[in-house]
């Protein structure tokens, strides 16, 4: 269970996260929506540990995030973030090292699928490979929570079948997964819930399944209802 | 903390190689100088030989502190701060790996001296004057003794700890305040300037009060030993908290 608890975040003048509340369940796959800028990736950030929220907590298993919760909490961001002298297989090493979760062969298996090498130098990758790598490193853990941020940026239809597949092989069902893309139409099919987040704030949770049935709305016209208004 | 330092030491192998090559060029015109009996040659290889293993030294911990920079400062930062490591671990593999260096470098150096030393001995078989002679200039100079020398030896280490430290805290402190934003590397150089010459003012005026840096003792470079390693211990500390407890990355 992720709980995000009256969570803000300011950076000097700018709001990033205004006041955001909410629970994430296991079970689950997340699409986190929102236009650039909507502080989707702070976000995610906080729950990585990567930055402290201004107020407000974010509570993994009833207890604040902290060096501990990184054990279990596989967080990807949009940018490469690798050392630029590494190989695909210094990246394996280097999460097998510091990652307890990490599991070498899934991480070979998703180099394989991915059409990726071993022996590749990282400064050689192309965006869409760097893309893939980052996947296959974060996958490659066996964590409760992966947060995936914007995956599919920058690659082609191809190799964005080749990182969802990946991505949904690869969890298990009492993981929490969350998916931030401005792809909305490439998530309508893989996700079942739908977190919008607008100017800061938390706009609402939705599922998708009740979405459907209910009103006959798609994720795509959730998004624009939201958004365009 | 043992992984941790096998990759900070694998992060600055590049400049080390450098520093190396440089070296072996270097030594290789002191060598040529000496066999060709060129004296030219000989005396500005060895000078600038001397030169290099000081700068080369400095370079080390100033990229140290490059690398933290780097580190806070860019998207790299997450392959630490997403591990779960705490940063005084972090922080503390960075500067064991300073301190390492420094020491590697430095023995590193002084056996390359007494190498040259032993060749040039051996190649004029004057190797007791020459020391008779360097130990005559430098007693008369700074009334050395092994005593001395030691605890100096000592004293500057542990000083340019403090300095790395220093820098690291200086670091730490523009990317918690500006976020990776421009401009903090001119903030954290303007912190460690500060700070380092209150602290330089306030050890020589409070902790040698009326000595003068020309009369070195082993009471004098003690005293520098034991003020530098506490204040280093409190900048590591005071760093690491607020990386743990204040910094974005």
């Amino acid at each position: 269970m992720l709980e995000s608890v009256n969570v803000t975040k300011k950076f000097l003048n700018k709001v990033a996260v205004d006041n955001v509340s909410m629970t994430l369940e296991p079970g689950h796959i997340y699409a986190l929506l929102g236009p650039n800028g909507s502080g989707k990736t702070t976000w995610m950030k906080m729950v990585a540990g990567l930055i402290k929220p201004t107020s407000g907590v974010i509570l993994y298993k009833g207890a604040p995030v902290s060096i501990e919760s990184r054990k279990e909490i596989a967080y990807m961001s949009t940018e490469p973030y690798f050392y630029d002298w590494m190989t695909v297989l210094d990246v394996g090493k280097y999460y097998q090292d510091f990652f307890g979760d990490f599991d070498f062969n899934k991480y070979a298996r998703l180099i394989d699928l991915m059409e990726l090498s071993m022996d590749l130098k990282l400064k050689n990758l192309s965006s869409g490979m760097m893309a893939k790598l980052k996947v296959a490193a974060t996958m490659g853990r066996n964590s409760k929570i992966y947060m995936l941020d914007e995956p599919l940026n920058g690659i082609d239809l191809l190799a964005r079948d080749q990182v969802m597949k990946a991505v949904l092989t690869e969890t298990s069902p009492d993981n929490i997964l969350i998916i931030s893309s401005h792809l909305v139409e490439e998530l309508e099919s893989v996700v079942d819930r739908a977190i919008f987040i607008k100017e800061a704030k938390l706009q609402g949770i939705y599922d998708l399944e009740l979405m459907r049935s209910g009103s006959g709305v798609s994720i795509a016209d959730k998004y624009r209802e939201v958004y365009a208004r | 903390m043992g992984k941790l330092l096998k990759y900070e030491f694998r992060k600055t192998l590049g400049i080390k190689m450098i520093i190396l090559a440089i070296t072996a060029v270097i030594e290789a015109f002191v060598l040529i100088g000496l066999y060709t009996e060129s004296e030219d040659t000989f005396a500005i290889s060895t000078c600038i030989l001397v030169l290099e293993s000081f700068v080369a030294i400095i370079l080390i911990g100033i990229y140290g502190i490059r690398l933290l920079h780097k580190d806070l400062n860019t998207k790299q930062s997450y392959m630490l701060f997403m591990t779960p490591n705490s940063s005084y671990k972090i922080l503390g593999s960075k500067v064991i790996e300073s301190g390492a260096s420094i020491i590697i470098g430095g023995s590193f150096f002084i056996a390359l001296g007494a190498l040259d030393a032993v060749l040039i001995s051996a190649k004029y078989g004057e190797l007791e004057e020459m020391f008779d002679a360097l130990g005559y200039f430098f007693s008369d100079l700074v009334r050395l003794d092994s005593g001395v020398v030691i605890t100096s030896l000592f004293s500057m280490l542990v000083s340019w700890l403090f300095v790395i430290t220093l820098g690291f805290f200086a670091e730490v402190i523009a990317a918690t305040l500006l976020n990776g934003r421009k401009h903090s590397s001119i903030l954290s150089f303007i912190i460690f300037i500060v700070i380092l010459i209150v602290v330089s003012n306030v050890v020589a005026n409070v902790a040698h009060p009326g000595s003068s840096s020309s009369y070195i003792s082993i009471s004098y470079n003690i005293i520098n030993i034991v003020i530098y390693a506490l204040l280093s211990l409190v900048m590591y500390f005071i760093t690491a908290w607020i990386m743990d407890n204040k910094l974005s990355v």
